[in-house]
């Protein structure tokens, strides 16, 4: 990277968390520290609402994903504007009346303290090691990119999140998530003009679209009903609904963002800044991949987008092998670049015919460049020994790289990266309030002074920032580890709702129900994840429905809520 | 209708219109 990208990078970072820490007051109390004493107002909420979820996985993997495979990954977000309509009528005056710091604190006031325990525990154990994966996953990609040290990216990702949340709180980081937000959809708009801008003058955009058309990659809608497979337009509406309800209605890393609003409804405009722009964001993450995929389709791409990687191949036992497919690639690309051009030619021609037969002859000839890609990259897993190996994460970084000009490319970094720094902020805030709340306070110093509490909440976010740290670098190491703990986790968020909505919508419904039909939900989940190969976004429907059905069963076996608290609710 | 529930309202007009156009998207490339 460039002295000058260099200089965009840091400076801006800098800037970020000084102004984020400069807008930050009453932090030296608790509801200021953790809930901005509901000061934020709802637009900035919402941006914060929109970082937390976008993250550097997002910024790499899924442009990268829809370079390879097209903008299919928009339904998984449909169900995403009625879920939180749903939330704003149901959960969101739930807690905002009831003045709690966590989603969980309310399982108590409605159930029961062991409920409230286990989904806290829960909670604290799935977030704190994804913190770790968000993390590794880009500081992986990034140190081979850029030729850093792994530790090093991972520490430049991890500290800004950790020392804003530490001193600024939940205040720190909202503020500096809006300012991500901006940083990010600049990015992505940079990304677009320089992709279309790269295109020869012969061709229009109109015209690569058409191609990349020709293999399926501007398909927006697939109406199979087909529960092994993730991105359909049912899965996307009915499965996600459950994912996205459980999400932003229930982890306490959402929830957090929009308790800060000002007002009830501030929370709701803040949850319902998503549901506008979600949809059309996500396109957008998804088209910059499309035309990064039109963009090579006349300038060369390498075979192996890592360079890294590419090199060792080269350098290494499978270099015949490499140098072979690399003389056929070229053969395949000049074939597919002008079955690309004859696309466009047909298209000015007007002749449909004529058309339907080049977006075939260009199918097949892109398909044969992917079938020696895939080679390739299944050459880089056996010979070089990296199994896990998935060349879609280089793209992007690769594109920016020899694509963008200087300065620009500082920028673009900062985006990514501190994609990942807004994601793990909001984490690091939600399991240091969630240890202090749920727990601490809870269950070891129910009346200590606010300074404690403080003192001890800004111990609590360097410890997870640490520990997220220590799992990024470590992250190969703890492969298996962390896999168990993301599938313990993806078990949960299904169940967790089933809880929510007993708590809401069955009057009758105990704590002794709730906490059997959670764990009933969790071990149904596990059982279908070990026996069927059923997507997993319906796995978040399953444990919702056995948690209500066997929650409301046991809780009616066991003598049900008194009919005085349930009439109160 | 309150102030919420007419936001609800656009809310579920910008989302059909989403469908809608990503839906339009589709037809005209392929």
């Amino acid at each position: 990277m460039h002295v000058i990208d260099w200089v965009v990078l840091l400076g801006v970072t800098g800037w970020i968390i000084y102004d984020g820490l400069r807008r930050t007051k009453h932090a030296n109390e608790l509801d200021g520290y953790l809930l901005a004493k509901r000061s934020i107002p709802w637009w900035a909420a919402g941006l914060s609402v929109m970082a937390t979820q976008l993250s550097a996985i997002t910024m790499i993997g899924t442009t990268g994903q829809g370079y390879a495979d097209g903008l299919r990954f928009v339904q998984f977000y449909f169900a995403l504007p009625l879920a939180m309509i749903v939330l704003s009528m149901t959960l969101v005056p739930f807690f905002y009346r009831s003045g709690v710091y966590t989603a969980y604190e309310y399982l108590e006031r409605r159930f029961d303290a062991k409920t409230r325990t286990f989904t806290s525990l829960l909670f604290l154990l799935s977030r704190g090691m994804s913190c770790g994966v968000v993390i590794s996953a880009p500081a992986v990609v990034l140190s081979l990119v850029l030729g850093w040290d792994l530790t090093a990216t991972a520490l430049l990702i991890g500290l800004p999140a950790i020392i804003f949340t530490m001193f600024g709180g939940v205040q720190a980081v909202t503020w500096t998530d809006v300012k991500i937000m901006v940083i990010i959809v600049g990015a992505l708009v940079a990304l677009i003009v320089a992709a279309v801008a790269g295109l020869p003058g012969e061709v229009s955009v109109v015209d690569g679209l058409h191609a990349a058309a020709a293999t399926g990659r501007m398909r927006t809608f697939d109406f199979s009903f087909d529960l092994t497979n993730q991105y359909t337009f049912w899965s996307g509406t009915l499965a996600a609904l459950f994912l996205f309800c459980s999400y932003f209605g229930t982890d306490q890393s959402q929830v957090q963002r929009y308790l800060t609003a000002r007002s009830e409804d501030g929370a709701k405009q803040a949850l319902l800044v998503s549901a506008y722009w979600k949809i059309p964001l996500q396109l957008v993450v998804l088209l910059v991949g499309v035309l990064v995929f039109v963009f090579y389709l006349f300038t060369p791409p390498p075979l192996i987008f890592s360079t890294v990687h590419a090199e060792r191949l080269a350098a290494g036992p499978a270099a015949g092998e490499y140098r072979a497919l690399q003389a056929e690639y070229e053969t395949a690309l000049d074939a597919r670049r002008e079955a690309a051009l004859a696309v466009g030619a047909a298209r000015r021609a007007g002749s449909s015919d004529a058309l339907r037969t080049a977006r075939e002859q260009f199918r097949l000839a892109d398909e044969a460049v992917d079938g020696i890609r895939a080679r390739a990259t299944a050459l880089v897993r056996s010979a070089g020994g990296e199994a896990s190996f998935n060349d879609t994460n280089y793209i992007i970084p690769s594109f920016i790289l020899s694509q963008i000009p200087v300065g620009l490319v500082g920028l673009i970094f900062v985006a990514v990266m501190m994609a990942a720094t807004s994601t793990i902020a909001a984490e690091l805030n939600a399991l240091a309030t969630t240890s202090i709340i749920d727990f601490y306070r809870r269950l070891f110093r129910p009346s200590a002074t606010d300074r404690h509490y403080l003192l001890v909440s800004r111990g609590v976010t360097a410890f997870w920032g640490v520990f997220a740290c220590l799992v990024a670098i470590w992250a190969a190491e703890l492969g298996s580890l962390i896999e168990v703990v993301n599938r313990v986790g993806s078990f949960f968020y299904g169940s967790i709702l089933g809880v929510f909505i007993l708590a809401i919508a069955v009057p009758r419904a105990n704590g002794h129900g709730a906490f059997v039909g959670l764990i009933a939900g969790m071990s149904v989940v596990a059982l279908v994840t070990a026996y069927t190969s059923v997507a997993f976004l319906w796995h978040n429907v399953i444990g919702a429905v056995v948690v209500v059905v066997v929650g409301t069963i046991v809780s009616v076996l066991t003598g049900g809520r008194p009919a005085a608290a349930a009439a109160d609710q | 209708m309150t102030f919420i529930q007419r936001i609800y309202v656009r809310v579920i007009i910008a989302w059909l219109a989403s469908l809608a156009g990503l839906y339009l998207l589709q037809v005209a490339f392929n």
